[in-house]
């Protein structure tokens, strides 16, 4: 069932009816949630809600072993180890089947490797690590395990499952396990953020998609250089939308639950530098990488080049993350060298190369369009081809898009940047002046506005796909 | 119940109630498409204070319609003015020596094809080459005789893509390779979720018959659609829906078939109609066998050709195989939903559909 879809408001109104029925049983409330959290699942694929029920009894009898035992880094370890192993095989199998195929090609053998039939779970991305920060938590003894239906909820709380913000467990936990859930969290917040999203993923992005992205990204050849590059910044924008949005809209729906989710962006496209980038963009993926990835390989220790190394295989890391594909890989290292090359820079010159701040902006967000041409092509040879239309076409090709006012719009969006990332706390407060029963005045025209201005169809959540 | 959640609860049903009445046109095509049964707020239709909404609705997005041509009108003359400055002495449409220009496509390229392009094919190659020999990798194959081909295009025909979320993967493939390699245009008009069974959802016959009358250089007509058609459908106003495989749905859903066929004909496009795969599910795959006999029926009936894709991405004997053969090893035709495709997939039925287009003697001499 779509977030976005009539069906979901519509099962939505009546579940948060009964749900805040039972305001002063947070237990039922709970149950109620599980629920709601497994039906979500099922009605993409019930599959996906049995192999998240085997998955979380088998998290949560390891975390209770981890806990109970005195060679709890043993169960830790193989806890983990089996984590990972049920992303890497129903994620990845098939990428790394093909790689080996290839090697057995080459090597000579005439062997074919059998295709198996997997079905990948939606959201396990993001509850494979949802679950490592459990189960981290619970070894390094900052939480005690949950009770079974605590755990249940924590893995497939249904705003957050599919894809994201990353949730951990010492922080979502306790809410959980709150006695004193009684009250929707900041309503007017929430109803802002719902319309928000609806103008960033319906309207913004839906427009962008249809118009530039999908012509240019899927025939780059027939484009002027100048198209290409709009259709470029224009999918770095688009993605942000995209997935800031949906950031607004399952933040607002945890909100109107009772609860709260941990950030995802922070204008990350005002980032003066790479590593400043990676501060404000998926901020709850890139805090997971730093803390469950980088910091246990070693961080900053071992010296300068070893750091360095640790970086890049962080970013790779982060890269195969998104996706079983070649592109990703490549616009993991294109992070991590943009890294080590901050990182370097910084060492020689002991200060920032570029001084000044809008350059740096400028260049940092370049260079972050580039390694998203990688990101968006579905193959390597796609992304090529992209890039020699966007390096040669400039005579060859005429115009398409009116490139030059859509460049001027761009640039005025950037200039409002800053202002909008207050603009979910001003529209909150304003709303807080209006009486309750008129607030519909003001969100009715708004959201049928940014439906009628969108293009026909609910849009796909980019990151639903990783 | 506290006080909060009770507002938020009224202010969201109220935002939600004056959303359907507003768009209670849209939601009663949506419901319709998606749950094959008229919406729950359809028994307001006899309400005139409902209906109101949908023709206000009507009245606002008309202006939404004038201002976006007015944008659309601005977009065309700055790149109008760019590229004149740019390729001035270029031949543009309806000046003389322009008339071969696709006309839908010259709307958005006027300078088509572009005078400094490269020779697409070294001149030991020209000798009737197939266009459809491009590979997964995109390469050019040599096959000068081509004994599979259907439809021979020349530089100026143009391609045009029908269908749904199956012909959206695929599509682009074929799109890029006839351009890269034989600068020969496409236009991509495949929309997900779309088929014949639902017209008002979405009028293919509708928009195939406006798309031919813009772009007459149209030349072949590709269509892949099928998997979201198998339901019960409303065929006249007020008259219960037409049972999904009964005598009455078979012969609407035929005169469809017919008709998308018939438009393209009578435009002088020739016309490759696409078998729908095997299907994971078992009703599903039931369904498109159905169809697939009925497109099957049609398309050779009016001497077009209908291409089976099944058995190429691994489909055996109707059994559903997410692998297909490639070169001998396996490879992933199939995505987890077990109807869509892989890239691989998409590019193997690409491979396929290029396979039966042959370049003209004209254009393989450029």
């Amino acid at each position: 069932m779509h977030l976005l879809s009539i069906e979901f408001w519509g099962v939505f109104a009546f579940f948060f009816w009964i749900y805040w029925l039972f305001a002063r049983r947070p237990d039922v409330q709970n149950g109620l949630l599980l629920l709601a959290s497994y039906g979500f699942l099922a009605s993409f694929d019930p599959r996906f809600a049995l192999f998240m029920a085997f998955y979380t009894l088998v998290i949560h009898w390891l975390s209770v072993l981890i806990h109970r035992h005195p060679g709890r880094t043993l169960f830790f370890a193989v806890s983990v180890v089996f984590s990972l192993s049920c992303l890497g095989t129903l994620k990845y199998h098939d990428f790394f089947r093909d790689a080996l195929q290839a090697a057995f090609t080459d090597a000579g053998f005439d062997f074919v490797l059998p295709g198996v039939e997997l079905i990948l779970p939606l959201g396990i991305s993001f509850y494979t690590l949802h679950s490592i920060t459990y189960l981290v938590s619970v070894w390094k003894r900052e939480i005690a395990p949950g009770a079974l239906a605590e755990t249940a909820l924590f893995l497939s709380f249904f705003p957050s499952v599919v894809s994201g913000p990353i949730n951990r467990a010492r922080d979502f936990l306790p809410q959980i396990r709150s006695a004193h859930r009684q009250e929707v969290i900041d309503p007017c917040r929430a109803l802002a953020l719902l319309i928000l999203a609806l103008i960033k993923v319906l309207w913004l992005g839906g427009v962008l998609s249809e118009t530039w992205i999908k012509p240019v990204f899927d025939n780059p050849s027939e484009f002027h250089s100048l198209d290409i590059l709009l259709a470029v910044y224009a999918y770095a924008i688009h993605l942000y939308l995209n997935f800031s949005g949906y950031t607004d809209l399952v933040t607002a729906i945890a909100l109107l639950l009772g609860f709260t989710l941990p950030p995802n962006f922070d204008a990350p496209y005002l980032a003066a530098n790479l590593r400043d980038f990676w501060r404000r963009w998926h901020m709850s993926l890139s805090f997971f990488m730093r803390d469950y990835v980088y910091i246990p390989l070693g961080g900053s220790r071992g010296g300068f080049v070893s750091t360095q190394f640790k970086l890049l295989a962080t970013m790779l890391v982060s890269g195969l993350w998104h996706g079983a594909n070649w592109n990703f890989l490549v616009w993991g290292a294109i992070h991590g060298i943009g890294l080590i090359l901050v990182g370097v820079g910084g060492r020689i010159f002991g200060k920032p190369l570029i001084a000044n701040r809008a350059l740096a902006t400028l260049l940092t967000f370049h260079y972050v369009c580039f390694a998203w041409i990688f990101f968006r092509c579905p193959t390597l040879a796609d992304s090529l081809d992209l890039l020699k239309a966007l390096g040669g076409n400039f005579d060859a090709v005429p115009l398409r898009f009116n490139v030059f006012s859509c460049l001027g719009v761009f640039v005025l969006a950037f200039a409002a940047y800053p202002w909008t990332r207050r603009l979910p706390g001003y529209a909150a407060e304003r709303m807080l002046r209006v009486h309750w029963s008129l607030r519909p005045l003001i969100l009715g025209p708004l959201a049928w506005a940014t439906i009628a201005l969108s293009p026909a169809g609910i849009p796909e959540f980019i990151y639903s796909a990783f | 119940m506290p006080r909060t959640a009770i507002q938020t609860l009224c202010t969201l049903l109220l935002t939600l109630a004056f959303l359907a009445w507003l768009e209670q046109d849209a939601v009663g095509l949506y419901w319709r498409q998606v749950h094959h049964e008229d919406a729950p707020i359809d028994g307001l239709k006899h309400v005139p204070l409902w209906t109101s909404g949908a023709r206000l609705n009507e009245a606002l997005s008309g202006a939404k319609l004038r201002l976006l041509g007015e944008i659309a009108r601005f977009d065309e003359y700055a790149v109008a003015s760019f590229n004149a400055g740019r390729f001035a002495g270029v031949d543009t449409p309806g000046e003389e020596g322009g008339a071969e220009v696709p006309s839908r496509l010259a709307k958005i390229d006027p300078l088509s094809p572009p005078a400094t392009r490269a020779p697409v094919f070294p001149a030991e190659d020209v000798s009737g080459l197939p266009a459809g020999s491009s590979t997964e990798s995109g390469e050019v194959k040599k096959n000068a005789d081509l004994p599979g081909a259907r439809v021979s295009l020349g530089k100026v025909d143009s391609v045009l893509f029908v269908g749904d979320s199956l012909m959206q993967g695929v599509a682009p493939h074929v799109h890029a390779s006839l351009y890269k390699h034989y600068e020969i245009r496409s236009l991509n008009l495949s929309r997900q979720s779309t088929g014949l069974a639902y017209p008002d959802f979405f009028d293919w016959p509708k928009q195939i018959k406006e798309t031919f009358h813009e772009a007459p250089e149209i030349k072949l007509m590709i269509v892949f659609l099928g998997p979201n058609d198998p339901w019960d459908f409303p065929h006249r106003k007020g008259k219960p829906y037409l049972k999904f495989k009964s005598e009455d749905w078979e012969s609407v859903y035929r005169a469809r078939i017919r008709e998308v066929i018939e438009i393209a004909r009578e435009n002088g496009a020739r016309v490759f109609w696409l078998e729908v795969p095997c299907m994971r599910e078992k009703e599903l795959d039931t369904s498109m066998t159905y169809l697939n006999r009925l497109f099957a029926d049609e398309v050779e009936k009016s001497g077009e050709f209908f291409l089976p894709t099944g058995r190429i991405l691994g489909c055996d004997e109707g059994q559903f195989s997410s692998f297909m053969n490639s070169n001998g090893k396996k490879k992933k035709s199939r995505i987890d939903d077990g109807v869509h495709f892989t890239i691989a997939g998409q590019k193997r039925i690409a491979d396929e559909i290029l396979s039966l287009i042959r370049l003209t003697q004209e254009h393989a001499a450029r």
